[in-house]
Formats: structure tokens, C-alpha cells, sequence
């Protein structure tokens, strides 16, 4: 292990123009077997899930990294579903009934992702609904658009490859991407398309016969409006060779996902997704060959079972490398949940996070594209920022957001008692910012820190029992959230 | 080309001149070579008060049923359900006509302030959305990937010190919620982005970090730190300029409530506010004109798209015309893609290659085709239109022609590959070197009343135009235009009617401006 990785070094702003610094990083898929500390407990639960208590964090310290993954890389008990996951609408153009259904299941969804639970279920979910993406007003019906969602949930910690041959035949996928147009003698190629750019293969990887092709082996599918199911429909099925990627045969859907996960770019695809949503946006040449070859072999000699490369790469010194200790930009998801679970504000009215999060353009169930959301730099602008720092000042004064009174006034005392050496004001804020900054802060900025907490007065003053507690407290929490550096995780 | 530079020496020069010869008193001279007003006039004189409006049609517009092919059977009988039939177009000419909700756009083709390019794409046409619309964005080949947008390079070349000092007014807008990576630079995104600007401002308020201590750590997330510092700088400095120049600025046109009329009009007033923005971008996002099925003919999906486009750019151009604003506004319209020729089987179509685009503006080239009509026989290989020309070519134009770039600042933007420009912009920039053209010119009297003299010295023979600006960087006369010989003259002019006070006087010869403090007087 280098020295970089015990030592989070500063600089200060200097008058010449900064260029991106290579990583640096030269760890590997190596085990790390340092037991975990607040430091490295939470690096991994901040990726893992959407954000934890303290209690719960601590909870978890001097655990081994393989320890905590067997812990969190479980299913968890999902609420019950909205009554009306089975029951189809009978009036397709019922667009009132539509928008209410949509509504409950985003809020049935944030509220799977807010369970204070040590699972990762919901973040591999999220992850997934990433790749496959859709979209509500495009599909219309809420249930399938459950239906896929539970999909998700049952091949969180399953297998790829089973998941992609349920996606060509799912019927939310089908009314996204006009799988019910494609049919015999009349090719509809978005779905064809979309299946190996951004499902399976990415770009540069097929070829346009190859869409054109894989395509009519799509056809036959159709969605029933009458259950969740699709339907294979045998007329309108293209019942004539096809040949994709050189291999010709009368193709059909399990056979073009075959052909089609035999490709090297497949197992490489579906883990650089997994490294650019869990790791970082940019992948070194270092960690392509160190980190995302190798787990594209396990990949593929698994069969496409995700969860023992979830594994690999979780309790891997490169995961826990410090270059990534908050080189993540949190997500809308990950601000408007992480900072509600955090403070265990478990009242915070769920509509305002499903709200919030569409404002910040990242509405459940409608990204902007089939693409999905861009995300990493992208989330952050001149109108997202200031409004997740609205968010939170908001949050903290116990005002109105979206029409919605926010949670009861926060017992920010109570907060600031979980933290050791809470006497002592540098050590309580150095204490709490280790737990809401993602990575090591300098010390003159906890300095600073300090001197906004106290306004100015010195150290002594701080009484945690003291009348002024809990002013201060919100002079504190108000600097820590308005920080550029709480945005990341 | 050190443009920026050059005028600042030169308006500097030319103040001097008017306090040597005149009763202008050596300290209201520095007060206003330091005010900020004075800053704002020079950047306003340069060629770059210049703006450029990016209108992007997220999703690949159906460049057919745009511009329809009206003689062309091929047309007719790969289209058997969407076609546009020819008595349902607007007249464009004899083989083409415009989608019939097109009347908006028609009408500035017809009066010269609209010019359409045919076949635009790039080789080896990516029918990606993503990877299509990254390739516009950036301007790369289409096999090369690349982090910084076009324009977030141009206008990093206006501010080389992004993101450690910011401009004082920002360099790029974006209408909406989003940045988009066009306007990356190396710096991170020389962009802002709002709905409004009294939005913006109310968001803005009582937000950012008290904290002065910049430190950041020596890994990734110090890395992406810095990026946020620079968008946490830009909202707070920016949100209260950009609120300013929304209260100064009017509409003066009437818009249609829609997504794209609700975004130019905001465009326009910022731009009648005075807000030193270069380049706006708009976006009709979500990929809506992914026209896969039911796309429709003259109703539905796609025409209400058009419809869209057409009236609220017919709008916009209205607008900056009534506001004075229309030599120095040009705009145009981009998709990652066109559709294929032959429908699908859903009365929709599928991705496919080149189409056209559409750039308007009164100091465009107007009411021309820039092109063929597209061939519907010789198709690439997927059964696409191929392209007649690369997209750089347009965004060449933009550069040069419009913002007086030369070739090689050009090419450099470009990752060293040179574009033939298409005409498309009324041509100001004289191909001649800055060294070999030298424009003296002094003023007399000044201060004045009535008339006022400029002697003036060049070196070839060329038109020139002389404005009045008040301190604010409005015009405030009608400019006068004039031919000049080559060597020394004086031309004389009347003052028009003006509150007494300082004015600015620009002389422009060519592409070259000389300025000075002109006061007047009772």
C-alpha cells in the first residue's frame, strides 16, 4: 500500500489554471482487510446504499470489508405493493387513473430507497432501472412499470444474463421502445437498437446489419393489456433466418441473447457500468486493466452472476482506495435521501423527495433519455446546486418546500450527543464532518468550521448543554451543508 | 487573434486622443477607463458583442417531412402513410416544399433572413442518440471522444484565466435546467444555466458557503471539488447580474405558450437587458423528435414539433428586431440525426443520417440553399441520406464569419482539422492582416453640440460606419455609413438630438473599430 493511501495531502488555490490530475491510483482487486473505521465504513455504505445513520455506521466499524458485504449484499423486505399492482386499467386513455398510479408507485419506490435498512438491494435496483432504463409517460401503466421494477429486485444479486432475456420480453420495455411495433415484414428498430447500445454492448460494438437483423428475431413479442405478462404472438414473429454477429439461424429472443453475451464487449460493458456508478466516473487505464478486465473474466466464468463481482470489487483495496474516498457527485437520489437518513428524519415528507429529486432532474421512473441520466458532473449546475443548498437551509429552519411542511423541528442537541468528545467543540466538528464529508477535510477548514459555529467566540464557550446549543448547532449544520463539498459522496 | 486585446489598446489610444484635444479633464478620463460601465463598452465594441442562438432538437428531426421533396417519387412511395402531400406544403420552390406548420420559418426564408443547408451530417454517421448528439456537442469525428463542447473552447479563448477569474457577466446561457456539454471547457463548464432570471435570483439568495478556507485534497474528489467551487462562483456572481439585465430588458413580440417560445423569449429580453452573454442555448429536450412511431404528417407529434420551431423562432426574430437588436443576433437550429427515407412499420421512422439545418438572422445570408435536394436514390448502405456537408462546416461559419475567428484559431478549436465554411454570415472581417491595417482616427470638436469631424486614415479604400453608444453600450444613433479612400480624409456629421453627457463614438472601417469619448454639450 503506497503512502497515498494513509495520507490525504492539501494544496490551496493557486493563480495558475488547474488541469485535471491523472489518478493515481495503483491498487488493485486485492482484498482489503484493514478492519473498517467511520473513515472507510462509510465510503463503502455512502456507495452501497443512500446514505446511513451514525448509529448504524457505527455499528459497523471494525468489521472486515467481506464481512460488512455479506451483511448488506441481501435482499431486504420490501413494503407491500400498491394494491393495485395486478390490476390493469381496462380505459387506455384513463390518463387521470394513469398519473395517480405513477404517482403512488414513485412514492412507493423513494420510499423502498429511504428504508434505514443495511441492505444494498435498493441502490443495485436503482442501478439497474440505470440500464434499463424508461420511461412513465411513454408506458403509461403503472404496473408494468412495477413489474419491471420487480424484475430488478429479483436479479439484484442474480443474473444478467436471465435479466436481459426478461427485458426483451418485459412489457414496459416493449411499450418504451415500440417492441409492440416491431413485427413480420414491418422492422421497428428502437428496441433492437437500444438492446445492444445500452443494454448489453455499448456502442461500437454491432454493427447496423446486426440491428437490423437481431431485430426481427425480436418480433413476436407483445404486450397483453389485460395482464403483466406479454405475449408471444406466433404470426407476427419473423420466421426466417437471421444473422447476427455472423452467426445465422432461425434467431429468436433467447438466442440473441445468447450470441449476444458471448461477445467480449458484453462482460467488459456491464462492468464499467457497475465501476462508473459505484467507483468513479473515470476509469484509468490502471484500473481498466487491473480492475475492469479481470472482473469482466469473473464476470463471464461466472455466467453473468453479478454477485461475485459485486464482491470482488466491494472488498477490493482499489474500492477503498483514498483517491475515492467523495470522488463521487451525489445523485438527487443520493442528496435528498442521504441527507434524511442521516439525521434519521424519517417524517421528512416522502413526495417532497420524489419532488425534489424531479426538479433536479432526476424524476423516478422518467430519465431524460433512453439513455438514462448522465449524472456525475451533469447533476451539478448553477440552478441544482443553490437549490440543494434551498434544500437543506430549508430543512434546517423547519420551513415549507413544494407546498409541504417539512419535517417537525430537528433536535439538533440530540444529534450532536451521538458524537464522541461532543464537550469539546473542534473534536465534535471534526467528529461530525468525518461522518457528513466524504473524505478528509483540512484542518484549517475545521477551524473555520468552528468559528461559524461559535460565531467567533472562542472554543470555551461550547456547552453542549449550554441555552445557545442549539442556535449554534444550525450555524454549524447550515456551513456544513452549504459546503461544495457536502455534494460529495 | 488578439482582437480583445487590440481594442482595449485601442479604446484606451483613443481616449487619450479626445483628452488631448479637448476640455475632458484627466480624472473623469480615468474614472472612466476604470469604471465598470467603461469595461462592459469595450467588450461591447468588440466584434464579439456578437450572439449566437443554439437551438437543439433533441432526438433526431425528420429532415424529410421538414423540407419535403415534393417531386420525388421515391418520396411518395417509401412514406405511404406520413408523407406530406405537395398540395399541403408551403411553396419553397420547385422541388421542395416546407412542412405546412412552417409558415414562421417560410416567411423568413422569403424575406431573406433564413438560409437552409442540405444533407448535414459527418462521416460515418453515428445513429446513437448518445454518442450522435456528443459528437455535435463536442465536434469530433465521429470515432473520436472528447469532454469539452465547441463552444466551451471558443469561449475559453475570451476568458484563458476560467475558471480561477470569471467573466464579469457569463459567457454562456443555457435556457433550462441542465448544462449541456457543448459548453465544457477544460476549466469545467463555462456555462449557467436558469429558467428565469428572477428565478435564479430567488434561488440563488441566502445559499453558498461562508466558508473562505479553499483548500482541496490531493485526490479524485479534489478533482471534483473544484469543478463544484467554479459552478458554486458563477451562480453567486452571476444571479444578480443576470437579474439586472432581465429587469432592463423587454419583450417585444408576442410568443406561443410552449417549451421552445417560453426559453427564446427569455433569450430576447436578456439580450435587450444587455447581458454580455455570447451564446444562448435552447433545447426541445427529452429526445421528442424520436419520431419511432405515430409520428404523424401535416397533424401529430412531428408537425406539432415544427409548429413549435417554426413560430417560436418566427417570434424571437421579431422580437430582437423591434428591440435593435438584430445585426448583432443570429441563431440556428441542429439534431444529432435525420430519419431514414422509408418509414417503419409503426407510421414512424427510424434513426438515420444527414438533414438539414436552418440558421436565421438578419446579417445571415438569407433565402438560399445552401445544397442539393437530397438524393433518394444513392443511399449509404443502412438506406440513409448521404451527407453533402459536415456540420463543421456550419460551425466554421459561426466562427469565423460571425465571430471573427481566423482559420487557425479555428482549426485549434476544431482538434486541428480544417472545414471549408459554408456562407452563411454577412462577411465584416477584412482578410487583411491587423499589421497592415492601421485606422487613425481623431475627433474634433469635443466636446460638441451640433456637428462633429473625424479625421481618418486608412490604408485601402473600404466602407465604414460610425455609431454613438451611450456609456451603457446602447446604441443610441442610427449608424452613419460612408465610403472611404484609401489615406487621410475628414468626415463630418451631424450630433442627433441627445440628453447632454459622455457618449462613445465607434468608427468602424472594415472589421477594425476606433473609439472614442465623444461629450456633448448644450
Amino acid at each position: 500500500m503506497n503512502r497515498r493511501s494513509f495520507f490525504t495531502t492539501f494544496t490551496t488555490k493557486s493563480d495558475e489554471k488547474k488541469v485535471p490530475k491523472p489518478l493515481e491510483v495503483t491498487t488493485g482487486l486485492d482484498p482489503y482487510s484493514t478492519p473498517l473505521t467511520i473513515r472507510t465504513a462509510g465510503h463503502f455504505l455512502r456507495r452501497t446504499t443512500f446514505g446511513v445513520s451514525y448509529q448504524d455506521l457505527k455499528s459497523v466499524v471494525s468489521k472486515t470489508a467481506t464481512q460488512l458485504f455479506d451483511q448488506v449484499a441481501v435482499p431486504m423486505q420490501n413494503d407491500s405493493l400498491p394494491n393495485w399492482w395486478n390490476t390493469m386499467p381496462d380505459n387506455p386513455m384513463n390518463f387521470v387513473l394513469f398519473n395517480q398510479q405513477q404517482g403512488e408507485l414513485q412514492l412507493w419506490l423513494a420510499n423502498q430507497m429511504r428504508k434505514p435498512i443495511l441492505s444494498m438491494q435498493e441502490k443495485m435496483v436503482f442501478f439497474l432501472s440505470h440500464i434499463y432504463t424508461n420511461d412513465k409517460t411513454k408506458v403509461r401503466y403503472a404496473q408494468f412499470m412495477l413489474n419491471q421494477n420487480q424484475k430488478f429486485r429479483q436479479q439484484c444479486f442474480g443474473n444478467l444474463k436471465d435479466l436481459a432475456t426478461d427485458m426483451c420480453k418485459d412489457s414496459a420495455i416493449l411499450l418504451f421502445l415500440d417492441g409492440n411495433a416491431n413485427r413480420v415484414g414491418r422492422p421497428n428498430e428502437n428496441f433492437g437498437r437500444e438492446f445492444f447500445e445500452l443494454f448489453t454492448l455499448g456502442v461500437g460494438n454491432y454493427s447496423e446489419e446486426d440491428i437490423k437483423e437481431a431485430s426481427r428475431a425480436f418480433t413476436g413479442w407483445q404486450t397483453s393489456f389485460t395482464s403483466l405478462d406479454s405475449r408471444f404472438i406466433t404470426n407476427r414473429f419473423d420466421n426466417q433466418p437471421k444473422t447476427i454477429f455472423g452467426q445465422t439461424g432461425n434467431w429468436g429472443v433467447e438466442d440473441v441473447v445468447s450470441i449476444t453475451f458471448e461477445q467480449q464487449a458484453c462482460a467488459e460493458y456491464y462492468v464499467r457500468k457497475l465501476y462508473r456508478f459505484f467507483v468513479y466516473e473515470i476509469i484509468s487505464n490502471f484500473a481498466e486493466i487491473n480492475v475492469i478486465q479481470p472482473l469482466a473474466t469473473l464476470l463471464r466464468d461466472s455466467n453473468f452472476e453479478i454477485k461475485p463481482v459485486l464482491k470482488k470489487l466491494f472488498t477490493s483495496q482499489h474500492f477503498f482506495d483514498i483517491e475515492f474516498h467523495g470522488s463521487e457527485i451525489k445523485s438527487p437520489a443520493n442528496f435528498f435521501i442521504g441527507f434524511t437518513n442521516e439525521t434519521k428524519a424519517t417524517n421528512y415528507p416522502t413526495n417532497v423527495v420524489v419532488l425534489g429529486m424531479a426538479i433536479q432532474s432526476q424524476e423516478l421512473l422518467n430519465p431524460p433519455t433512453v439513455q438514462g441520466w448522465v449524472g456525475y458532473r451533469s447533476w451539478i449546475n448553477t440552478v441544482t446546486l443553490p437549490q440543494r443548498q434551498q434544500v437543506c437551509n430549508l430543512f434546517l429552519v423547519n420551513r415549507t418546500y413544494l407546498n409541504t411542511q417539512l419535517t417537525p423541528a430537528y433536535d439538533w442537541v440530540n444529534f450532536a450527543k451521538q458524537f464522541p468528545d461532543n464537550t469539546d467543540a473542534k473534536k465534535l466538528v471534526t467528529n461530525i464532518v468525518e461522518y457528513l464529508v466524504a473524505f478528509d477535510v483540512a484542518d484549517s477548514q475545521i477551524n473555520a468550521l468552528v468559528d461559524e459555529m461559535l460565531a467567533g467566540l472562542p472554543a470555551i464557550y461550547w456547552k453542549i448543554d449550554g441555552v445557545s446549543a442549539p442556535a449554534q448547532l444550525l450555524l454549524l449544520m447550515k456551513a456544513i451543508y452549504n459546503l461544495p463539498e457536502y455534494q460529495l459522496n | 487573434m488578439k482582437r480583445r486585446n487590440f481594442l482595449k489598446t485601442s479604446a484606451t489610444a483613443a481616449i487619450t486622443i479626445g483628452a488631448t484635444q479637448s476640455m475632458f479633464g484627466s480624472i473623469y478620463q480615468n474614472a472612466l477607463i476604470s469604471s465598470p460601465s467603461m469595461q462592459q463598452l469595450q467588450a461591447l465594441t468588440e466584434e464579439s458583442d456578437r450572439i449566437v442562438v443554439l437551438i437543439q432538437l433533441q432526438g433526431g428531426n425528420d429532415g424529410l417531412n421538414t423540407l419535403v421533396p415534393i417531386e420525388n417519387s421515391i418520396y411518395y412511395t417509401s412514406r405511404p402513410t406520413i408523407n406530406i402531400p405537395k398540395s399541403e406544403t408551403l411553396s419553397l420552390n420547385s422541388t421542395t416544399g416546407w412542412h405546412p406548420k412552417m409558415l414562421g420559418m417560410k416567411q423568413l426564408y422569403d424575406e431573406g433572413t433564413l438560409a437552409i443547408v442540405q444533407g448535414v451530417s459527418y462521416e460515418n454517421s453515428d445513429r446513437s442518440h448518445f454518442r450522435g448528439t456528443d459528437i455535435w456537442l463536442t465536434a469530433t469525428d465521429s470515432d473520436v471522444i472528447k469532454n469539452t463542447g465547441w463552444i466551451g473552447r471558443y469561449l475559453e479563448t475570451l476568458a484563458p484565466n476560467f475558471p480561477i477569474t470569471l467573466p464579469d457577466e457569463p459567457l454562456a446561457v443555457q435556457l433550462g435546467s441542465t448544462l449541456s456539454m457543448t459548453l465544457n471547457c477544460s476549466g469545467g463548464s463555462i456555462g449557467i444555466t436558469f429558467r428565469t432570471p428572477q428565478e435564479f435570483y430567488n434561488l440563488v439568495k441566502g445559499t453558498g458557503s461562508t466558508i473562505e478556507d479553499e483548500s482541496i485534497p490531493d485526490t479524485s474528489a479534489g478533482h471534483e471539488l473544484e469543478y463544484m467551487r467554479t459552478i458554486s462562483k458563477a451562480a453567486q456572481s452571476y444571479s444578480v447580474i443576470v437579474k439586472d439585465r432581465g429587469e432592463a430588458g423587454k419583450n417585444y413580440a408576442t410568443y406561443q405558450n410552449n417549451d421552445l417560445s417560453n426559453k427564446l423569449k427569455v433569450v430576447a429580453q436578456l439580450i435587450d437587458g444587455g447581458l454580455k452573454t455570447k451564446v444562448y442555448l435552447v433545447a426541445i429536450e427529452k429526445n421528442s423528435f424520436d419520431t419511432h412511431i405515430n409520428q404523424g404528417g401535416i397533424t401529430g407529434d412531428h408537425a406539432n414539433l415544427l409548429e413549435q420551431v417554426s413560430t417560436s423562432i418566427k417570434s424571437f426574430m421579431e422580437d430582437i428586431a423591434a428591440s435593435g437588436n438584430a445585426d448583432r443576433v443570429v441563431g440556428f437550429t441542429f439534431s444529432e440525426f435525420g430519419r431514414r427515407v422509408r418509414e417503419n412499420g409503426s407510421t414512424g421512422t427510424d434513426h438515420g443520417s444527414a438533414a438539414p439545418m436552418f440558421v436565421f438572422g438578419k446579417k445571415v445570408l438569407g433565402g438560399k440553399i445552401i445544397g442539393s435536394d437530397p438524393n433518394l436514390v444513392n443511399l449509404d448502405q443502412v438506406g440513409d441520406i448521404k451527407m453533402q456537408y459536415d456540420y463543421r462546416q456550419v460551425y466554421g461559419a459561426v466562427l469565423g464569419q460571425w465571430f471573427g475567428s481566423t482559420d487557425t484559431e479555428i482549426q485549434s478549436l476544431l482538434f486541428n482539422k480544417s472545414f471549408e465554411q459554408l456562407p452563411l454570415f454577412e462577411k465584416t472581417i477584412s482578410s487583411v492582416k491587423d499589421s497592415e491595417f492601421q485606422l487613425e482616427a481623431n475627433v474634433f470638436p469635443n466636446p460638441t453640440s451640433e456637428k462633429v469631424t473625424v479625421s481618418i486614415t486608412i490604408p485601402h479604400a473600404t466602407r465604414a460606419e460610425f455609431t454613438l453608444y451611450s456609456l451603457q453600450g446602447k446604441a443610441v444613433s442610427i449608424p452613419f455609413a460612408t465610403e472611404l479612400f484609401a489615406g487621410s480624409q475628414n468626415v463630418s456629421m451631424n450630433i442627433p438630438r441627445l440628453p447632454v453627457g459622455a457618449y462613445y463614438l465607434e468608427v468602424k472601417a472594415g472589421s477594425y473599430k476606433k473609439g472614442t469619448i465623444l461629450e456633448i454639450q448644450q
